[in-house]
C-alpha cells in the first residue's frame, strides 16, 4: 500500500482485476578492486615453497581478474580505473607491471560505494596500522576480502642453530642462539596475530583467507571466488575423502 | 736466554704473555661465531617474543681451544725458541784448556767432536781467552797457550789415533807445565771410556780449574758410545765377532765381513742386550767364503776399534782324514784317527770319507778341496793315488802322515824323509833307553813358542834313514835329537810326517794339548784352492806357504796399519817391528799401531781388541759439569711455529665457514648424495634376488661338462654354433634336425638330435661337423676361443660357415662377409677356392654340381687343393685330406628346416622342391665328406687301376 502510484504497471493491471506494481531491480556491473602487495617482504621464498609469495599473490589476482572480467564484472587496481571486458585482465596485468610501490598496506584510494576489494598480502604489519587502513576503506562502503599469502617457513619457522633473522623491510634483526627453541613461541605469536587480524575483519564484515605458497593456487582461488559470490557460508573446505589404504590427508583450516 | 729441556728461548720475557691466555679464553668464549643469516619477513613477530633468550652464545669449546692454541703458538714463536741451544759456558778468566780424547774410541763421532771443539774455540775466541790444546793420545804434546786462530789451525791437524789414549801421561805433562795455575776453564771432550788410568787426569784437571775456573766434561751419549769389535773364541769354528760397547745396551748394529779388497762377504746383526756391554754375533758362512774374510767391522762405526783384522791363523780349514784300517767303529779309542779328529774338529772342518778304499777316499777328499789330508799309518799308496796327491801337494795341500806298524814296514815316495825299515823302541823291558821327552821347539819350527809338557814321552817311533840325503826340515825332535816331526816342501804344499802313531800306542803325544796345537799350526799351513786372501794385501793371494815359515822367525815389520778411522794404510814412520813371539801379547800403541805385521802373505794381525779386552765406561767425575756432545745443531723453531699458526688460522676460517652456514649449504648436497647412495643400494639389493632367481633355474638346468660330453659323444650328432640370435639359432636347430632326419632315412648314419654349442664354454672335439651361421653383427672371438676353433679345425673338424646372404662373390665381400672376416680373420685359414668339379664333395654321397640352400647360386668355398705333393700328403695325413672349413652363402639350414610334421618351413628361392632336395643332398654330401674323408676320391682311380690290371 505504500507503493507509489507511478509504480503501477498499468498494462498488466488492465488485463485483470488486480493491480500490479512494477518492481524494478538495478542491475549494474559489480566493481572489484584488487591490490597485491609487492613489497620486498613478499619476495620471500623458503626452500619449502616452489614460488615466492609475490608470485603467488599476482597469480591469484590475475586469475581472479580474468574470472571476474569473464563474468562481466569490472576489475581494477585500487589506485587505478576499473576495466571491463575481455581485455580487463590484461590491462590489470599491465598496470601491475608498472606498480613499483613497495607499500605493505593498501593505498587509501577513493573507491566507489558497494564495490568490493581483494587485498592480497602477507599482512604482517602491525595490527593497528592495518586495522586503521581497513577501516578507512570500509568507511567508503567497500567490502573487503583479505587473502593472506604466507610461506610455509613463515608458518613453521623450520630453522635450527644459531640464526640471525633479518627483516626484509626495515632493519630489524633478531639473533637466535638456537632457532629451534623459538619455534613454539613463534607459532603461538603468529596465531595470535592472525586471530587479531580475523577480529578486525569480522568487525568490518570482511572475509579472511589464508593461503600457503606450498599449496596449489586453485584452492585459494576457489575460496575467493565463493566469497565474492557471497556463498562463503556454504563453503566448507572438506578434505578429500580418504582412499582406502592411503594415508589420510590432513585438512588445513583456512 | 732460558732453556727448558732441549729448547731454549731467546726472548723468554715474551712467555709472560702466556699468562694472558685465560683472558683470551674468556674473550673468545664471549665472541661467538657469526650466525647464519636468514632474511625473514615476520622478523617483527619474532622480535615481539620477549622470551628470546639472547644469551651470549658461546663458541664451541673446540673452536675456542683452537684459537687459544693459535694464540699460544704465536706467543711461543715471538719468544723465539731454539731447539738444542748452545749452552756450555765458561767461568773464570783463565785460558781454555781443551782436553781432547783422540784415541780410537773417539773416531766414530769425530765430526761431532770437531764441531764441539770448534764451538768451544769460537767461544774462547769471543771471550778473548787463550786456548791450550791437550790431546790425550800418547806421544802428542800439550800446546802452549794459543790464540783462537792458532788453535783452530792446530786442531785441523788433530786426528783420532788407532790406539788408546794415555791420560796418565797427559796428567803428568799438564802437572809439569801448568801445575802452578788454577783458573783454567777446563773442557774435557772425553770418549766416554776409562782406560785403567784411574782418575789421575780428572784430579789434575780439577786442580787446574780450581775454584775460579770451570771444569766441564763432555761424554758421548749412550748411542754414541764407542763400539769395539773383537773375535770371539771360535770354539765351534764359525767366524764370530765379539762386540764391546762403551756403555750399557741396548744397542743394535751390523757386523760386516769383508775380503782384503773390501768386498762384502756377509753381514750379521748384533744386539747388545739391556744392561749388557758385550755380545757375540756369529757369521754363517760356507767354509770357502769364510776363509776369504780378511776383516770384520761394525758397519757405520768408523774407528780402529770397530775393525778386526783376520790373519791366516783365523782361517778355517777343511781336513780330510784317512786311515788304513777299519778299527774306528769297533774300538774308537784305539783308532788311529780318533785323536786327530778330536784335536782338529774345533778348528777345522774334518771330513772322514766313508770309503774303505784308500785310493777312492783320497780322490774324494781332493774332490772336496780339502787343504789338509791326514793319513794315519798308511804304508804304501798306490801309484795313481800318489800322483794325484803329488799334484794336490804342488798346488798347496798339506799332507800329514802318521807312522804306524805299516809304515814301519816301508813307506812310499810321499814322505819327507826316507825311513829305515823297522822302528825304534825306547824304554822297552830289554832296553837301556828310557822313553824320550820332546826337546823344546826350534826357532825355525812352525811349532815355536809352544810349550812342551814335562810328562810327554815317546816310546816308539820310526826313524829317518840317515844314509839318504834329505832336505827335510825337522820341526820337532826328541830330547836326544831324533826327529819326531819332519816336513818337506813339495810344490806349494807340505808333507809332514809324525814319526809316531796318531793314537796313544807309541807315545802319549796325542793325549796332550800340545798335539792339538801342533796339528792346528800344521793345518794353517794349508792353502788355498779357493783363493784365500790373507791379510790386507790383495797381491798376497798366491803367497807361498814356504815364505810363511821361512821368514816368520825374524821380527815382524809393520805391513799395513789401521788409522784412527779404521782404514788400512801404509804404516806410519814410527811403527816398529814386533818380535813374533810377542805379537799375541802386545798392546797397540804409537809404536805398534794395529794392523798387519810380518811378510806379505804371512802377515799377522794385531788388533786393538784382544780376547780379554773389556770396555769400561768413564765414571762421572765429581766437581765437573757433565753433558753430552751437542750432536744436533741449534735449530730455530720460530718459522715452524708461525707456519703452524697459519695452518691453524686456515682451519679456524674453515671452521667459521662451517659454523655459519657452510654446513647448511652443504646439507642438501649431503642429503642428495645419501639419497643417491641409498637408491643405488636399494637397486643393487633389489637386483640381486632377481638375478638370483634368474640364475637359479638356469644353474639347475645347465648340464655339467660331463653331461654335455656324454650327450655329445654317446651318439653322433650334428652341431651348430649358438650365435645368440634366437631366430638364427632356432633355424639352425630346425635345419640340422631336418638334415638329421634325411640322413637317418637315406644313409647309414643315424644322427641324434642336433646340439647347440657355445664356443666359449663347450668342448668342440665331439662333433665331426659344426654348422656356423654368421651373424651380421658378429663380434670377434676371444683369444682362447680362437685357439679352440683353430685346434678343432687342425685336428680334423669341419666347420660349415654359412653367411646366409646369397652373396655370390668371394668371402669377405658384403656385410656378412665382413662379419665372417671379423670372426675368423685371425685364424690360420688356408687358401680357399670354390668347390672344383672334381672335389670329393661333389661325389661323397650324391653326385652334385652345385650346393644350393634356401638360395641358389652362391658358391661353396673349400680349402684349395694343395699345390705341391708335400703339403698334400701332410694334409691327408692330418685330416685325411678333408677341408677344415666350408663357406657357403646359401643358407643351408633354412632349406633343411622341417617342422614337426616334416613340412618345410622356409620357401626356397628361386624355388621348387627340386632345390630343397638338392640342398638336402648337399647337406648329406657335406656330412659324408666330413665323416668319410676322401675315400671317394680314391674311387675315381678305380677305372684306371682296373685298366692297368688288364681287366
Amino acid at each position: 500500500m505504500n507503493d507509489a502510484r507511478t509504480g503501477i504497471d498499468w498494462r498488466r493491471s488492465a488485463s485483470s482485476d488486480h493491480l500490479f506494481v512494477r518492481e524494478r531491480e538495478w542491475e549494474a556491473a559489480h566493481t572489484v578492486w584488487l591490490w597485491v602487495d609487492v613489497s620486498p617482504s613478499m619476495r620471500f621464498r623458503s626452500t619449502l615453497a616452489p614460488v615466492s609469495k609475490e608470485s603467488r599473490g599476482l597469480v591469484l589476482a590475475l586469475a581472479l581478474a580474468e574470472l571476474l572480467a569473464r563474468g562481466g564484472e569490472r576489475v581494477g587496481l585500487m589506485d587505478g580505473p576499473p576495466f571491463t571486458g575481455r581485455a580487463a585482465a590484461r590491462r590489470v596485468a599491465e598496470m601491475l607491471l608498472g606498480d613499483t610501490s613497495d607499500a605493505s598496506l593498501p593505498p587509501n584510494a577513493k573507491l566507489s560505494r558497494f564495490s568490493e576489494c581483494l587485498l592480497v598480502s602477507d599482512f604482517l604489519e602491525p595490527i593497528p596500522a592495518m586495522a586503521e587502513r581497513f577501516e578507512e576503506i570500509a568507511a567508503q562502503g567497500v567490502r573487503g576480502h583479505l587473502v593472506q599469502v604466507l610461506d610455509p617457513a613463515e608458518e613453521t619457522l623450520p630453522y635450527e642453530g644459531r640464526t640471525e633473522f633479518a627483516a626484509s623491510e626495515g632493519r630489524e634483526r633478531v639473533i637466535a642462539g638456537r632457532a629451534e627453541t623459538l619455534r613454539e613461541l613463534y607459532q603461538e605469536r603468529l596465531k595470535r596475530h592472525r586471530i587479531d587480524l580475523t577480529d578486525v575483519t569480522r568487525r568490518l564484515g570482511w572475509s579472511f583467507i589464508v593461503h600457503h605458497t606450498d599449496r596449489p593456487p586453485e584452492e585459494a582461488l576457489l575460496a575467493i571466488h565463493s566469497r565474492l559470490a557471497g556463498s562463503e557460508r556454504d563453503y566448507r573446505y572438506r578434505p578429500p575423502r580418504p582412499i582406502a589404504g592411503a594415508e589420510p590427508i590432513a585438512g588445513r583450516r583456512p | 736466554m732460558m732453556t727448558i729441556g732441549a729448547i731454549g728461548f731467546l726472548q723468554p720475557w715474551m712467555l709472560a704473555a702466556l699468562a694472558a691466555l685465560p683472558a683470551i679464553w674468556w674473550l673468545l668464549r664471549l665472541t661467538p661465531p657469526s650466525p647464519q643469516v636468514v632474511v625473514f619477513p615476520p622478523t617483527r613477530l619474532l622480535k615481539d617474543l620477549k622470551s628470546t633468550e639472547e644469551t651470549p652464545a658461546h663458541s664451541p669449546w673446540w673452536l675456542t681451544a683452537l684459537r687459544m692454541l693459535l694464540a699460544a703458538l704465536i706467543i711461543l714463536a715471538l719468544a723465539r725458541p731454539v731447539l738444542n741451544p748452545d749452552r756450555q759456558t765458561f767461568a773464570g778468566e783463565g785460558p781454555l784448556l781443551l782436553v781432547i780424547d783422540n784415541g780410537w774410541a773417539s773416531a766414530a763421532h769425530w765430526a761431532e767432536r770437531r764441531e764441539a771443539i770448534e764451538a768451544a774455540i769460537d767461544r774462547a775466541g769471543r771471550d778473548g781467552r787463550a786456548v791450550v790444546l791437550a790431546p790425550t793420545a800418547p806421544g802428542q804434546p800439550v800446546s802452549d797457550p794459543l790464540s783462537a786462530e792458532q788453535a783452530r789451525e792446530r786442531i785441523g791437524g788433530l786426528t783420532p789415533e788407532p790406539y788408546a789414549p794415555d791420560r796418565a801421561a797427559l796428567a803428568e805433562t799438564l802437572q809439569k807445565q801448568f801445575g802452578d795455575r788454577t783458573d783454567f776453564s777446563v773442557f774435557w771432550l772425553s770418549d766416554g771410556l776409562a782406560y785403567n788410568e784411574g782418575d789421575v787426569l780428572a784430579s789434575t784437571l780439577k786442580k787446574l780449574a780450581g775454584d775460579a775456573g770451570s771444569f766441564a766434561v763432555l761424554s758421548p751419549e749412550k748411542d754414541g758410545a764407542a763400539l769395539a769389535l773383537g773375535q770371539a773364541a771360535g770354539a765351534s769354528g764359525e767366524l764370530a765377532g765379539r762386540v764391546l760397547s762403551g756403555a750399557a745396551g741396548p744397542r743394535v748394529g751390523v757386523i760386516k765381513a769383508l775380503t782384503g779388497r773390501g768386498e762384502p762377504l756377509g753381514e750379521v746383526e748384533f744386539k747388545i742386550a739391556e744392561n749388557a756391554v758385550e755380545t757375540t754375533a756369529r757369521f754363517d758362512l760356507p767354509l770357502e767364503i769364510r776363509n776369504q774374510v780378511a776383516r770384520i767391522e761394525i758397519a757405520d762405526e768408523r774407528s780402529a776399534g770397530a775393525v778386526n783384522l783376520l790373519d791366516a791363523r783365523s782361517q778355517w780349514h777343511r781336513v780330510g782324514i784317512v786311515s788304513g784300517e777299519s778299527r774306528e767303529a769297533a774300538q774308537p779309542l784305539l783308532s788311529p784317527l780318533y785323536y786327530v779328529q778330536r784335536a782338529l774338529s774345533p778348528y777345522a772342518d774334518v771330513i772322514t770319507p766313508t770309503e774303505g778304499n784308500v785310493a777312492n777316499a783320497v780322490h774324494d777328499l781332493i774332490e772336496h778341496k780339502v787343504s789338509t789330508i791326514v793319513l794315519a799309518d798308511i804304508g804304501k799308496l798306490v801309484a795313481g793315488t800318489q800322483e794325484e796327491l803329488e799334484a794336490w801337494l804342488a798346488s798347496g795341500g798339506v799332507l800329514i802322515r802318521f807312522a804306524g806298524p805299516r809304515l814301519e814296514q816301508g813307506g812310499d815316495e810321499l814322505l819327507p824323509v826316507a825311513l829305515r825299515r823297522g822302528g825304534r823302541s825306547l824304554g822297552g823291558s830289554l832296553s837301556w833307553s828310557t822313553p824320550q821327552p820332546l826337546a823344546p821347539f826350534d826357532e825355525k819350527s812352525p811349532f815355536r813358542g809352544l810349550s812342551v809338557p814335562e810328562d810327554l814321552r815317546v816310546n816308539r817311533q820310526v826313524l829317518a834313514d840317515p844314509t839318504v840325503a834329505s832336505d827335510a826340515e825337522v820341526w820337532a825332535a826328541l830330547a836326544d835329537g831324533t826327529p819326531l816331526v819332519t816336513a818337506a816342501k813339495q810344490g806349494h804344499g807340505y808333507i809332514v810326517l809324525f814319526h809316531v802313531t796318531a793314537n796313544s800306542d807309541w807315545s802319549n803325544l796325542p793325549l796332550s794339548g800340545l798335539f792339538v796345537e801342533m796339528l792346528r799350526r800344521v793345518v794353517t799351513l794349508g792353502s788355498v784352492k779357493s783363493g784365500i786372501e790373507t791379510g790386507g794385501d790383495a797381491s798376497s793371494v798366491e803367497a807361498s806357504p814356504a815364505s810363511r815359515v821361512a821368514t816368520s822367525s825374524s821380527a815382524l815389520s809393520p805391513l799395513q796399519t789401521l788409522d784412527g778411522f779404521g782404514h788400512l794404510t801404509a804404516p806410519p814412520l814410527r811403527a816398529a817391528p814386533i818380535a813374533p813371539d810377542k805379537i799375541d801379547n802386545i798392546v797397540p800403541g804409537p809404536d805398534h799401531p794395529p794392523g798387519y805385521y810380518g811378510p806379505s802373505g804371512a802377515a799377522r794381525a794385531l788388533n786393538l781388541v784382544a780376547a780379554k779386552t773389556v770396555l769400561t765406561p768413564l765414571r762421572p767425575i765429581e766437581g765437573s759439569t757433565a753433558s753430552g756432545y751437542t750432536l744436533k745443531k741449534p735449530m730455530a723453531l720460530e718459522p715452524w711455529l708461525y707456519f703452524a699458526a697459519i695452518g691453524l688460522f686456515a682451519i679456524d676460517i674453515l671452521a667459521m665457514l662451517f659454523l655459519s652456514g657452510g654446513l647448511r649449504l652443504r646439507r642438501p648436497a649431503v642429503g642428495a648424495s645419501v639419497a643417491v647412495l641409498a637408491a643405488a643400494a636399494l637397486i643393487s639389493f633389489a637386483a640381486e634376488p632377481v638375478r638370483a632367481q634368474e640364475s637359479a633355474p638356469d644353474a639347475a638346468a645347465t648340464p655339467t661338462p660331463e653331461d654335455f660330453a656324454l650327450k655329445a659323444s654317446l651318439q653322433t650328432r650334428l652341431a651348430y654354433v649358438v650365435t645368440g640370435d634366437a631366430e638364427i639359432d632356432r633355424t639352425s636347430e630346425e635345419g640340422l634336425s631336418g638334415l638329421s632326419k634325411v640322413l637317418r632315412a637315406r644313409t647309414a648314419l643315424e644322427p641324434a638330435e642336433p646340439m647347440g654349442v657355445d664356443l666359449d664354454k663347450d668342448e668342440l672335439a665331439f662333433f665331426p661337423v659344426l654348422y656356423w651361421p654368421v651373424r651380421a653383427d658378429a663380434q670377434p672371438l676371444s683369444d682362447t676361443t680362437l685357439a679352440k676353433v683353430d685346434a678343432f679345425m687342425k685336428q680334423g673338424g669341419l666347420i660349415v660357415f654359412d653367411t646366409r646372404d646369397h652373396q655370390t662373390g668371394l668371402p669377405g665381400a658384403g656385410e656378412q662377409g665382413q662379419a665372417l672376416t671379423r670372426l675368423i680373420g685371425q685364424l690360420d685359414i688356408p687358401p680357399l677356392e670354390p668347390v672344383p668339379a672334381t672335389h670329393v664333395l661333389t661325389k661323397s654321397f650324391y653326385l652334385m654340381h652345385s650346393f644350393p640352400g634356401r638360395w641358389d647360386g652362391g658358391a661353396l668355398w673349400v680349402e684349395a687343393e694343395a699345390q705341391d705333393e708335400a703339403e698334400r700328403s701332410e694334409r691327408s695325413r692330418r685330416t685325411d685330406g678333408v677341408s677344415s672349413l666350408i663357406i657357403t652363402s646359401n643358407d643351408l639350414a633354412g632349406a633343411w628346416a622341417l617342422d614337426q610334421s616334416n613340412r618345410p618351413i622356409y620357401p626356397t628361392v628361386p624355388g621348387g622342391e627340386v632345390q630343397r632336395e638338392m640342398a638336402f643332398r648337399a647337406g648329406v654330401n657335406i656330412v659324408m665328406y666330413a665323416l668319410t674323408g676322401n675315400y671317394k676320391a680314391d674311387q675315381v682311380h678305380v677305372p684306371a687301376l682296373l685298366e692297368r690290371l688288364g681287366q
